[in-house]
């Protein structure tokens, strides 16, 4: 059977060849978008370690020395920072908020970050992602306690000199957080000050296209009199963050500003922006998924043009042979059985091109020019991918030859046989 | 003789519905695709207003310091101090003009006890007023000496003199910003976020706030940028000498702190200050390019690969027209120009088609064509793209050189072939 088709292929090798040409080509650059995509969908299905539902980020800021309202220093008791602490007491007492975390370069989906080193024992110093927040910070993105105690258990380990760290944070020494609670390090900038792991979270990732095993953290405790002694132009890069109650109104953010100068201008500290953090989500992965959607088009379009390619060329070949099929049809065979016979045509010749596709898709998966980074290249990526080229390529040409088979069966034998 | 080509094409069309519904459709979503790519490149770097100066423009974005002589040892990279932006380039005697701006912010608007609404905000110098070209509905911005004096003056768009005091006619009223009052000194009209160096909502002076107090790494860094304004493009490798001058006596000043600055390739061209994405690292240029280049190649080769072998199935029923044609004394050259000029009339009218797709795309997906650095910052403002950036000459003749490419390789090898064939065998097929 094979054979007899092979050899017809062989037969309408002109006509073929230029669709041998078009599929090869285009196996080779549908694999190299649909293994990108392939990548991102993983990366992007993995436990984020954090939850966004229902919360706001705030930027509050100082008022203008031009501003009426400005209290000048002369006249003022508090500092800075402590109007900054009593707004988001005043914030905390809202009827919508459920938690208000402060902290600095350490929210989801955040452009800037800090790191530092920190070193236990005698051994080289690690360098991490250092995350500096208030306790309910952990609470607001409900970061997971692996013993499963939820959030607020991570909240009341957060103390001075303590540390909560990912359960990846020290992977070489204690894959996924096995004896790491309880150990010591000590900060490169002030070798006095000694700092214990209270609790681990399950593993928090940095953005929602960025792999669990891209970067772990610690986070310390940001204090009142941390905050206190910051300058405005600090402070006004904090970050203050609020879940609310799973009820509140949409509006809520709206409402807030709108109370905001008569409620929360608390000295010359006022609430300059709210954000809900899915705007802030999108707005910092704007690139990453207008990538998604530009190659997400031209996945589109390479496979409308197979399917086009392909229309076209049984379109043809059927009326040419369809003496051929009418003398199969008057010899018993059946009209599914002819259309199957034309369709494992097309399969077959999307197999002969995608052999040496799949030759090509190693090599450059082996020479490293995929630049995918967020997951290994080996076995269990090409695989998948290669297939899931193969089953969209053998989609169009199925829905491709079925339209032309159709109309090919519709003709009565004995009209075929007439044309012969 | 090409009114008889004409009629032959068209009766090609008819005769054969599905191979001309195929080639139109392939070649119009082709087209489509390239054009929109062709569209969002000419938008961002032509000349639009405000933004008409772009082609004598240069743009220091982001720039970077470092110690002790070695950039790789650590860096603080991103804008830069009003300190530097005045002693590196306010200073440059070549260009017609230089602005110093900060980065763009969301303030909050209100009129006197009105209600609040978050704007788009700009702090800049008077040049700014020079290099873009506003259409102003009423007043006149701020000038040098409101600039100096840190005059709180505001210039706002007509949607925000709209929203926040009900008319456009507001000069002279009062204008509260993030607690501030400023007054307004003009109104011009709404500004596309296209033009993403001019587009704001209000433009203030930047000494009315704390904007350039905001600085790190020894007053070297801070929020601002410049744009320098050349009296024309030759002048760019001048201002380019001048610029590195600059910064050496500039570095001869740091040198106490073992400090020194570099700009990483800058100042930039409209084309690379667009692709300017990290602060740290130059864009790969190359890279970019090339980019555009594979992507363009295979927009065009897939379709034509497609057309090409039904244009060839097609051709092989004109074989004897061919033949007799040929018989006839009709040479290669003939031949292989009908068949091509034939072949353009299908693929101009896939092309019209596929001109027409890509305006809608223009408005369809708008957000992602036209995404850049600020999209995600911005407040309001829209990517709007104005009748003029359509109807541009330049575009039309790219969409048809696109057709024309496509048409050669579509119809090339199969009028080559057909041209070439023997006359007996194709006579009697």
């Amino acid at each position: 059977m094979i054979k007899q088709i092979l050899k017809q292929i062989w037969n309408e090798r002109r006509s073929n060849a230029w669709l041998w040409a078009e599929l090869l080509l285009v196996s080779i650059v549908l694999w190299v978008i649909v293994d990108w995509g392939y990548v991102m969908l993983r990366i992007y299905l993995q436990p984020h370690g954090f939850n966004i539902e229902n919360t706001y980020q705030l930027y509050f800021d100082e008022l203008n020395l031009k501003s009426s309202n400005y209290v000048p220093a002369d006249r003022k008791t508090t500092t800075f920072g402590e109007d900054f602490l009593a707004t988001t007491e005043r914030l905390r007492h809202h009827p919508d908020v459920e938690f208000v975390g402060i902290a600095q370069f350490s929210s989801p989906y955040n452009g800037s970050n800090s790191s530092h080193n920190v070193t236990h024992d005698t051994l080289p110093p690690i360098n991490r992602l250092f995350r500096w927040c208030t306790p309910d910070f952990f609470n607001v993105f409900q970061y997971e306690n692996v013993d499963g105690s939820g959030s607020q258990s991570l909240a009341d380990a957060l103390k001075a000199n303590t540390l909560i760290v990912g359960s990846n944070f020290w992977q070489e020494y204690y894959p996924d957080g096995k004896g790491l609670k309880g150990l010591s390090f000590y900060s490169n900038d002030d070798s006095t000050a000694v700092y214990t792991i209270s609790a681990i979270t399950k593993p928090v990732r940095y953005s929602d296209f960025r792999p669990i095993t891209d970067r772990s953290y610690f986070a310390s405790l940001l204090e009142e009199k941390d905050i206190i002694e910051m300058p405005s132009s600090t402070l006004s890069s904090v970050e203050v963050c609020i879940r609310v109650h799973s009820s509140t109104s949409p509006d809520f953010a709206e409402q807030l500003m709108k109370d905001s100068p008569r409620l929360y201008n608390v000295g010359n500290c006022y609430i300059q922006r709210i954000r809900s953090f899915e705007d802030v989500r999108s707005a910092y992965q704007l690139d990453e998924m207008n990538e998604l959607k530009t190659r997400g088009y031209i996945v589109f379009f390479l496979l409308v043009n197979i399917f086009l390619g392909i229309i076209g060329t049984f379109w043809f070949r059927t009326r040419q042979r369809q003496g051929e099929l009418g003398l199969r049809l008057a010899l018993g065979s059946t009209a599914d059985g002819l259309k199957r016979l034309l369709i494992n045509e097309g399969v077959l010749l999307l197999t002969l091109a995608f052999i040496p596709a799949v030759i090509i898709c190693i090599n450059i998966g082996y020479a490293d020019l995929m630049q995918v980074w967020q997951m290994e290249w080996g076995i269990a990526r090409f695989v998948p991918g290669i297939l899931i080229t193969f089953v969209l390529m053998a989609l169009m040409i199925v829905a491709g030859i079925w339209i032309p088979a159709q109309r090919a069966m519709k003709i009565q034998p004995a009209e075929a046989l007439h044309e012969e | 003789m090409y009114r008889q080509y004409f009629q032959q094409a068209l009766y090609m069309l008819r005769e054969n519905k599905l191979f001309s519904f195929i080639s139109i459709f392939g070649t119009a979503l082709a087209i489509a695709m390239i054009m929109a790519i062709v569209i969002t490149q000419r938008v961002q770097t032509e000349n639009y207003a405000p933004e008409s100066n772009r082609d004598r423009t240069l743009y220091v974005k982001w720039m970077s310091t470092y110690w002790n002589n070695d950039p790789t040892a650590g860096s603080s990279n991103g804008p830069m101090s009003l300190r530097t932006a005045k002693e590196c380039f306010k200073s440059l005697t070549t260009p017609e003009t230089v602005c110093i701006l900060s980065l763009i912010n969301s303030y909050l608007a209100s009129a006197v006890e009105g209600e609040q609404m978050t704007v788009d905000l700009q702090q800049t110098d008077e040049a700014f007023w020079q290099i873009f070209s506003f259409s102003f509905l009423n007043g006149k911005p701020y000038d040098k000496a409101d600039c100096d004096a840190g005059i709180t003056k505001a210039v706002i768009t007509e949607t925000v003199a709209r929203k926040l005091f009900k008319t456009t006619d507001v000069t002279g009223r009062t204008i509260r910003l993030d607690y501030a009052d400023y007054t307004v000194v003009a109104v011009v009209k709404d500004v596309s976020k296209l033009a993403s160096t001019a587009y704001a909502q209000v433009w203030i002076p930047y000494t009315t706030t704390k904007v350039t107090d905001r600085t790190w790494a020894n007053d070297v860094m801070g929020m601002m940028r410049a744009v320098i304004l050349a009296r024309s493009q030759s002048d760019f490798p001048l201002i380019r000498k001048e610029v590195e001058q600059l910064r050496l006596k500039y570095n001869d000043l740091l040198a106490v702190n073992g400090q020194a600055v570099q700009y990483l390739d800058q100042p930039d061209m409209q084309f690379v200050y667009n692709n300017r994405k990290w602060a740290d690292v130059a864009p790969d240029m190359k890279r970019i390019v090339m980019q555009y280049i594979v992507v363009i190649a295979l927009l065009l080769l897939v379709p034509a690969i497609n057309l090409s072998g039904m244009t060839l199935s097609r051709m092989r029923k004109r074989f004897p027209e061919i033949g007799v044609r040929k018989a006839f004394g009709a040479n290669q050259g003939e031949l292989v120009g009908q068949i091509l000029l034939e072949n353009l009339i299908l693929t101009l009218i896939g092309g019209v088609i596929g001109l027409a797709l890509s305006y809608g795309a223009t408005f369809v997906l708008n957000d992602l064509l036209f995404a850049n650095a600020f999209s995600s910052t911005t407040v309001g403002g829209q990517n709007t793209v104005s009748a003029a950036m359509l109807l541009d000459p330049a575009l039309f003749l790219s969409a048809f050189l696109f057709c024309f490419v496509l048409n050669l390789l579509s119809a090339g090898i199969p009028a080559w072939r057909a041209a070439r064939m023997n006359i007996v065998p194709a006579l009697n097929s």
